[in-house]
């Protein structure tokens, strides 16, 4: 079972990668990328305890995954940042959601941030939420054994 | 002293402002959790963990730091976000807010929160505002938050729909805002050793709302109104400012008479 986690985390980087080259596939590129992070840390859970399912907080399930006791400090640090990243955004629910209201949410975000150049803002957030999810699906690829 | 204890006297006395910790371990002793406090307002998250590791490094020894796994950090808006979204789970339904311009909230303590609304249209763009106070606690909260038009032409809304748009953004913050105090206060009574439905302020994670009111019913006292007469000048062009100074005035006149008798 955790080989397909493992495997469907890979696949479902892939779709993600296919699915950004489509401006109207925003929301579910965003949807999908968080789902690999969910599917790498899932496969670690279940090579460790087959019977356990922590339902879709990332934070819970990479607290239950233990893929943090591998890392070095650094790199607990770097992993910490980048899913503290991917949680601010991703939610199970993000398959429901319209595009209006997908630019509602980040609309708010940015008017909080008192950033003052939107498209500069979009570009530079887009950026860091899909490298988070890659770093974290790298991560997890170069630890597994 | 346990680590958790350790780390949180560290955090407590460090140049975080008034953290709120949220620590445990895991089956082998490590430690996961959060830290939330208004000195991550602006951070990148790298920023933000460079300065939780900072203290962190400087109060603890290499061994103590290695069973520190995952510690995220947030602003008290993002805890209300995460905790609002908890909430949301527990219960049936999710009830429309009915929007205002002008909310109370009492404590079980008896101190009275005010939160006031309002969305304005300057040109083509927009402005939104909220200011909160609590005489009793001395808290007093507001901002004014810009809506340029391109973000406006983003949200995809039809131009009717903008007064109402902001003005649920404009309640969503303000209601956060008097949640991360009431979570600071809730920590507080936690740290005397108040757990649970000991806590009087436990109730903030089951059942928090903002009670609208009407415009005739509300009477500031007079620590309310010098508290409230620090934000008006700021919001200059919202019409809620000519309706907060007539409350003041009636509220003062009444104040008056009461002392007369």
């Amino acid at each position: 079972m955790h080989t397909y986690y493992y495997d469907a985390s890979f696949t479902r980087k892939d779709d993600c990668e296919h699915l950004r080259k489509n401006t109207n596939s925003n929301i579910f590129s965003i949807y999908c990328a968080g789902v690999a992070v969910e599917c790498i840390l899932r496969a670690y859970i279940k090579k460790f305890d087959a019977t356990f399912d922590s339902g879709h907080d990332l934070f819970e399930l990479a607290k239950q995954s233990q893929i943090l006791s591998l890392l070095t400090e650094k790199e607990r640090e770097r992993f910490t940042i980048a899913l503290s990243i991917v949680k601010k955004i991703w939610n199970n629910n993000l398959r429901y959601y319209s595009e209006k209201k997908m630019r509602s949410i980040i609309s708010e975000k940015f008017i909080k941030s008192g950033e003052k150049k939107f498209n500069k803002y979009l570009e530079k957030e887009s950026k860091k939420y899909f490298e988070s999810t890659y770093y974290i699906i790298e991560l997890g690829k170069s630890k597994w054994t | 002293m346990d680590l958790i204890d350790k780390i949180t006297k560290i955090l407590q006395s460090s140049d975080i402002e008034s953290p709120i910790i949220e620590l445990t371990y895991d089956e082998n002793n490590n430690i996961y959790g959060y830290v939330s406090s208004n000195s991550f307002l602006g951070k990148s998250e790298s920023e933000a963990q460079t300065l939780l590791w900072n203290n962190l490094r400087k109060g603890l020894g290499k061994r103590d730091l290695l069973n520190i796994f995952m510690i995220f950090t947030e602003t008290p808006s993002e805890t209300y976000s995460r905790l609002k979204i908890n909430i949301v789970n527990k219960e049936q339904g999710i009830f429309p807010v009915k929007l205002v311009n002008y909310y109370s909230h009492t404590t079980p303590d008896k101190t009275k929160y005010w939160a006031f609304i309002d969305v304005a249209k300057y040109g083509r763009e927009y402005k939104s505002c909220y200011i909160s106070i609590n005489a009793k606690v001395e808290f007093h909260k507001g901002t004014i938050f810009n809506y340029p038009l391109k973000v406006l032409q983003y949200m995809e809304l039809n131009q009717e729909n903008y007064y109402f748009k902001l003005l649920e953004d404009a309640y969503n913050n303000v209601k956060e805002e008097i949640f991360s105090d009431l979570l600071l206060r809730h920590e507080k009574y936690a740290s005397e050793g108040n757990i649970g439905k000991n806590n009087i302020y436990n109730y903030i994670f089951y059942s928090f709302e903002l009670e609208p009111c009407n415009k005739q019913d509300i009477i500031f006292n007079n620590q309310e109104i010098s508290l409230l007469k620090k934000s008006l000048n700021t919001l200059k062009g919202f019409k809620i400012t000519n309706y907060l100074l007539e409350a003041i005035n009636i509220s003062q006149s009444i104040n008056n008479e009461r002392f007369k008798i």
